[in-house]
């Protein structure tokens, strides 16, 4: 049985405000730290979004793996709380190239 | 604007303890009374047997069946390490051991998974070849817990036969897929009764429910097992360790459904990935 379920071969910080991931199927996205913050899948932010005017200064503390299907981003402003899927931050990475 | 390259983030072990887990296996359903912890105390004798380094964990925290199911001697501790409990050198872990059996564990979720969590963290598994994790039933709060804590290198699914079990364990599948973990296969239990007497298998609760679902998924039915008197009994009174105890058929389908496990885990290939990171930021 062979599954190929999507994984993170490298992930890197490019720049202070560049997030950069080399899937299992070889393509590469880079992610901007501001929009996963704006984008944060938890429930709490689902209600209510944070305000645009505090995201300039977002930055990560740690990004870390989650079992293998996600990352965990906890970032400077506290806040900790979402789950971002490997199959989001997939389509996130498709939709933004598609979009140039 | 510059680019300032850092370096990878790489692999890192979390763990306060330092145990070394190669592989670790979730016996899993999605419906309740199916035989997890069989099929799991099974496997676990089975690896054993093979030469391999065994433990089992018993996620069932409100049903937990593995203190009663292998007898094992009690868990010590030494501040906040605690040393699993042994049964023919298999290392044994369940909310079982530190409860009084005849007590609820009223807990919410949030609780439940924290104590998961300890019983994972905390324990000196020390080098294993395989850690089996009991999975209790569903497909919520607990299994989404433990699918966060570990990573889970395979899962089987255990199912009987009939239309209404199937119904479950798809879900548990659609699960497993979700959090990107992969399945070695499928063990169909409470297959068949063998009629002492006349020696004719009848089939209490259909027949053919495992192979439709491996076909379904494409999965590997990894094997068949009987309902069984003397596997009821070996449960009941922790006597999986002893073979003497099982006929030449019972031991024939336990050892088939261990072979194709085997088989199955080889296949599926340990891919250039991280596994476990953490990237720290630097501003």
């Amino acid at each position: 049985m062979s599954q190929e379920s999507l994984a993170i071969k490298e992930i890197w910080q490019k720049n202070s405000i560049t997030l950069g991931i080399k899937w299992s199927d070889n393509q590469e996205f880079l992610y901007d730290v501001r929009t996963l913050r704006a984008l944060c899948p938890c429930a709490g932010c689902q209600a209510q979004r944070p305000a645009n005017e505090l995201l300039e200064q977002v930055r990560p503390k740690t990004i870390t793996s989650v079992g293998s299907y996600a990352l965990k981003i906890d970032f400077n402003d506290g806040h900790n709380t979402g789950i971002y899927s490997f199959e989001f931050l997939k389509d996130l990475g498709e939709q933004q190239k598609k979009q140039g | 604007m510059v680019d300032m390259e850092q370096p990878l983030a790489t692999d890192t072990n979390t763990q306060p303890i330092k145990n070394k887990i190669h592989s670790i296996i979730a016996v899993a359903s999605g419906k309740g009374g199916v035989g997890k912890s069989t099929v799991s105390v099974l496997l676990a004798h089975f690896l054993k047997k093979r030469g391999y380094r065994v433990g089992i964990l018993d996620a069932d925290i409100y049903g937990p069946s593995l203190a009663l199911m292998t007898k094992a001697s009690p868990p010590s501790q030494e501040g906040n390490t605690i040393f699993p409990g042994k049964s023919s050198d298999i290392s044994v872990i369940s909310v079982g051991m530190f409860a009084d059996p005849n007590k609820a564990q009223v807990l919410r979720g949030p609780m439940a998974a924290n104590l998961l969590g300890q019983l994972y963290r905390q324990v000196a598994w020390g080098e294993l070849d395989f850690l089996i994790i009991d999975y209790p039933p569903g497909t919520g709060d607990i299994q989404l817990s433990l699918s966060q804590l570990l990573t889970v290198n395979a899962a089987l699914l255990v199912t009987t036969p009939q239309d209404l079990a199937l119904l479950d364990v798809r879900k548990a599948i659609s699960m497993f897929k979700t959090l990107n973990v992969p399945l070695a296969g499928i063990v169909e239990n409470m297959s068949y009764f063998t009629c002492s007497n006349c020696q004719e298998k009848h089939y209490l609760l259909g027949q053919g429910g495992g192979a439709k679902l491996a076909k379904e998924f494409g999965l590997c039915e990894l094997g068949s097992l009987p309902a069984n008197q003397d596997l009821t009994r070996a449960g009941d009174k922790g006597l999986f360790g002893d073979d003497s105890y099982f006929s030449p058929q019972l031991l024939e389908a336990i050892e088939k459904v261990g072979v194709s496990f085997l088989g199955e885990l080889a296949k599926i290939r340990p891919a250039p990935n991280l596994s476990s990171f953490t990237l720290n930021w630097r501003s």
